[in-house]
């Protein structure tokens, strides 16, 4: 019985979509027989059994297209019909033996006694010759996943659309720089000469003497640390010499699920998908005879896990006897061997080379820039006192080399737009559709080099470093008077009152007697929560413990001189902050 | 033709309409000028051109920062080549409250291999890998580029290590597919949510939407009225033609509300109160359902009955469903509280002072105790008062410690609006002894 399921599993997938629409006449049909056949000994229920009966008629009518269809499409079927015929002229319509052959295909209405009935016997063999194809059912595709045969590839144009640069060969000045200042990694890095250097000698050192070595490679992030390590495995002697394994741990679930990929990189063989049998086949591999293996874990303080033991466990790979492995880690903290692997420092053997990356300097940042728009010939966009401006900006605050390329991508942007401006004055701005056909066209008219204002730089730069939003502008049209009172109030209270802990109701009680003074309409408690959170989305205060409204607190979040001193310009404000008899 | 439509007809007709526009959102965009090129502009690029961008659009709620994206969206796909070229990915932050569940609905929505059926298999590990490597393996050219819009961006910040920010803001800055990751989020200090390695590969592109801060001619009251013409006005086109006179007769009655001082009175005190496009439509659309075919023309009464409903304590209003025993025991912890100065009271206390009241005055019954423990009771679950320290079994009910969560201020105007209220108590109530 077992044998003939799984013999006639994957004619069946086939003819699903054919006899699935009429699934609901066979099995009342299929249903009408057993029954018939039963109750045909017992007359006594007799409505019951002409019911059956009418409804075994109906299913053996809904039958007929079926199989009129399964015989022009299968070749087998012609067998099938035929061995029906057969039967029909025998025995009659009574047993309908069209039904079984046709559930012997059908799984999903086979049950076990209808499967011992079933005889079509010439039917067996051809169906087994059938499927030596594998289906493609999407367990078989994640099966194919995990050998990864195919190459993933992200979902392409179906328009064969080149890029912009083949089409337009005189692309604009501005579209290069952008070009340029885009993410991707540049050939040279200037400034990390000496860094590429102790990289370089460190994977040469080890290769030649085929010792393994823990190097720590901290810095702020953006200081091209990741960078400076991929440029050098690049480099073909390392790509030969080592098994090059380059991981990211923030890609991961969990601190663990770094040994499956580890060893899925190593096409280790895995008997148990489970850590432990990861781990084990890891460190055996280990152990026997193999190549130089570089690991190179990116943002490594992700694999935190309780007691370290994952990084321990990594850390402590490299001083295995013949373990031949190299491992690089990088992370942003400066002492993270310290302060989360102190016992690393026990040991001589296990104690991690360490090296560092400054942030940037303005002189690097400048140099990184230049070169880059070197590179694509149109260094005249930018002016040096811009990019001045620009680099001294950055490295003051974190020397970031990220950061200084979308500033820079963004002056470009903001020149572009308000050259497009200068050059079509009769163009509006405000109708953008007329305006994004042609903005390719507007360079070539008039070819004189374009630059960027240092203005221009200067907005970009407010715009990103400036606080979340400047009070002064808000203080204008945009924030209604109500809250504008309230945050007085807040003020008040804050600057001249005696007791600083703040609660909504008694801001509430201080700003109804401001009200009242100033002849305004106080809003009333609900109203005045309400105004607290809008408030509130403005990052301007919070309001803590939403339970009971009237006690929770609030706090200010801008610097109180910076509100302050932004509110002493309007009247009305000044005169509410300086009146203390409003206070309780 | 014209004249078979019947007043009523045309007014539930005018009704739904403006129903209609008021509730569903819009494809008109009013205002943010600059905002809306610099976004659109930006989608642009990163179809067109290929490039990489990310950018938060940051305002208060109910600024249209959705309705914004919506139409920039809507105008590049009327673009032939814009389902050749580009995926839209959207993210909630509400619905997607983790990684896993944001990871699988980004593969499902971006039809990968796996996604058969609208079925996503395998693990998080293996989808983000899987991911990964498929946007790593696409180029400027090939591959078509991604939009990433995540609502609700701050809350995607509290995922566990920001795994999802951190990797598709790395996308966007290294050289693989080109994506385009939008943020939109109510919350000022976003920035100071994101982890320093995830700030970094962010663009720092912020786009701000406040309400109408573009046109500094017109005062924002101004604005306001305009944009209540619009909305209340009805355009040919938008009604049939058998209601062009009504349509006609309802645009000129719009002009004159608009008009008419008590109106602009009512929209000024709403606009102090709060200047959100929202709040003005969910205003204008109760405003707009009071209309019927006895009642055909909106007037400045309609309006002030609204702002009056509108602006009302709920408080207050639950005050006055109160029964005459309750209210009395809230003045009772009116003056405890008022005395004590916003010590915290129990039920002995209040006790002690309805008695005293209650003894002096002999048309007030007196009602037992376990009666007003549990109008005591009531009361507490209507957080009106709430206790201290949570529920602690080992304190007897009776010494339980509360706070009394009104102002005397809501105390006396729901005693003033009380209907039959016996003279003692409101006497009780306004005397500031006893």
């Amino acid at each position: 019985m077992a044998t003939i399921q799984t013999k006639i599993k994957f004619n069946v997938r086939k003819k699903r979509l054919i006899s699935s629409k009429l699934n609901n006449g066979k099995e009342n049909a299929n249903y009408g027989n057993k029954i018939s056949s039963a109750t045909s000994v017992c007359v006594g229920h007799g409505r019951k059994f002409y019911e059956n009966k009418c409804q075994s008629q109906h299913g053996a009518i809904l039958l007929r297209p079926c199989l009129l269809s399964g015989d022009s499409s299968d070749s087998d079927s012609d067998i099938e019909c035929l061995v029906i015929k057969q039967h029909e002229n025998k025995k009659g319509v009574k047993k309908a033996p069209c039904t079984r052959s046709l559930h012997a295909e059908n799984t999903e209405y086979k049950t076990a006694d209808e499967v011992e009935n079933a005889s079509s016997p010439p039917k067996r063999s051809k169906v087994v010759t059938e499927d030596c194809t594998p289906p493609r059912t999407p367990s078989h595709l994640i099966t194919r996943l995990h050998l990864s045969t195919p190459h993933d590839s992200a979902v392409t144009c179906t328009e064969k659309h080149l890029p912009p640069k083949q089409l337009f060969t005189s692309r604009s000045a501005f579209q290069e720089v952008r070009q340029a200042l885009q993410g991707c990694t540049p050939t040279s890095l200037p400034g990390r000469e000496e860094h590429l250097d102790k990289l370089h000698s460190f994977l040469q050192d080890h290769l030649t003497a085929g010792t393994s070595g823990t190097l720590y490679v901290s810095g702020p992030p953006g200081t091209g640390k990741t960078a400076c390590l991929s440029k050098v495995m690049e480099l073909s002697e390392f790509k030969i010499g080592y098994k090059i394994i380059s991981l990211n741990c923030t890609s991961m679930k969990s601190s663990r699920s770094v040994y499956a990929r580890i060893a899925q990189e190593l096409a280790l063989k895995v008997s148990k998908q489970t850590e432990k049998s990861y781990l084990a086949s890891i460190e055996r591999y280990m152990t026997s005879y193999h190549k130089m293996i570089l690991l190179v874990l990116d943002e490594i303080d992700q694999l935190d896990s309780r007691k370290q033991s994952v990084l321990y466990t990594i850390f402590e790979w490299p001083s295995a006897p013949n373990s031949k492995l190299v491992l690089i880690g990088i992370a942003n903290a400066l002492d993270l061997t310290d302060r989360i692997l102190p016992r690393l420092q026990a040991r001589l053997d296990l104690r991690p080379r360490l090296l560092h990356f400054a942030p940037y300097t303005k002189l690097e940042i400048i140099n990184i820039l230049t070169e880059r728009l070197k590179q694509c010939g149109v260094s005249a966009v930018f002016p040096s006192v811009a990019l001045e401006f620009l680099a001294g900006k950055v490295a003051s605050t974190c020397g970031d080399i990220r950061r200084a390329l979308d500033i820079g991508r963004r002056v470009i942007e903001l020149a572009e737009a308000q050259k497009l401006n200068q050059i079509m004055p009769l163009q509006p701005t405000v109708d953008h559709a007329a305006n994004t056909s042609s903005p390719r066209k507007s360079p070539q008219k008039n070819p004189d080099i374009k630059s960027v204002a240092l203005k221009q730089v200067m907005t970009v730069l407010n715009s990103v470093y400036g606080t979340s939003q400047s009070l002064v502008a808000d203080c204008d049209e945009s924030f209604p008077l109500q809250q504008k009172v309230l945050v007085s109030a807040l003020l008040l209270i804050l600057k001249k009152g005696h007791n600083k802990d703040v609660t909504v109701g008694k801001l509430h009680e201080v700003y109804c007697r401001i009200c009242k003074k100033k002849n305004m309409l106080a809003v009333d408690q609900a109203e005045f929560l309400s105004l607290c959170q809008l408030v509130e989305t403005r990052g301007i205060l919070r309001v803590q413990g939403r339970k009971e409204a009237r006690l929770s607190r609030v706090c200010l979040q801008w610097d109180e001189e910076e509100v302050s001193a932004a509110l002493k310009d309007k009247q009305l404000l000044a005169s509410i902050l300086n009146d203390t008899t409003c206070l309780p | 033709m014209e004249k078979t439509l019947s007043v009523g007809d045309g007014v539930v007709l005018c009704r739904n309409i403006i129903k209609k526009k008021l509730l569903l959102p819009e494809n008109v965009f009013r205002g943010h000028e600059k905002e809306r090129n610099h976004l659109s502009e930006l989608l642009r690029r990163t179809v067109e051109m290929g490039e990489s961008n990310s950018a938060l659009v940051i305002g208060p709620r109910g600024c249209g920062k959705t309705t914004l994206l919506n139409i920039v969206l809507n105008e590049l796909k009327n673009q032939k080549a814009f389902h050749k070229k580009a995926i839209v990915v959207e993210l909630n932050g509400l619905m997607h409250t983790d990684d896993r569940l944001a990871l699988k609905d980004a593969t499902r929505q971006m039809q990968l291999e796996t996604a058969v059926g609208d079925k996503v298999f395998g693990s998080f590990a293996e989808n983000l890998t899987f991911l990964l490597q498929c946007l790593k393996s696409g180029d400027k050219e090939k591959s078509k580029s991604i939009i990433f819009i995540l609502e609700e961006f701050d809350l995607f910040c509290n995922h566990h290590n920001q795994t999802l920010l951190y990797n598709l803001f790395n996308v966007a800055q290294s050289a693989q597919a080109p994506i385009c990751v939008v943020g939109l989020t109510c919350r000022f200090d976003v920035m100071e949510l994101l982890e320093k390695r995830v700030k970094s590969r962010f663009s720092h592109r912020q786009i701000f939407l406040f309400s109408d801060s573009g046109q500094k001619e017109q005062s924002s009251f101004e604005i306001r009225m305009a944009l209540l013409k619009s909305l209340l006005m009805l355009s040919e086109d938008e009604v049939c033609l058998a209601a062009a006179v009504f349509v006609h007769c309802w645009n000129s009655q719009v002009e004159d509300l608009c008009m008419e001082e008590s109106v602009r009175d009512v929209i000024r005190k709403m606009l102090n109160m709060d200047n959100s496009e929202r709040t003005l439509r969910s205003f204008l659309t109760v405003v707009v359902s009071r209309l019927s075919p006895t009642h055909p023309s909106l007037t400045p009464a309609d309006f002030l009955q609204v702002h009056k409903w509108w602006t009302r304590d709920a408080k207050v209003a639950m005050l006055e469903g109160l029964s005459v025993l309750e209210l009395c025991l809230v003045i009772a912890m009116k003056h405890q509280t008022e005395i004590y100065e916003g010590e915290p009271l129990n039920f002995e206390m209040v006790y002690r002072r309805y008695l005293k009241f209650s003894s002096q005055n002999l048309t007030v019954q007196n009602v037992e105790k376990p009666i007003i423990l549990k109008a005591f009771e009531h009361l507490k679950s209507l957080e009106l008062v709430m206790p201290i320290g949570g529920q602690s079994s080992h304190i007897l009910k009776e010494f339980q410690l509360h706070r009394f969560l009104l102002t005397s201020q809501q105390v006396t105007d729901a005693v003033k609006q009380y209907q039959g209220l016996p003279t003692e108590v409101s006497q009780w109530a306004a005397s500031s002894y006893q």
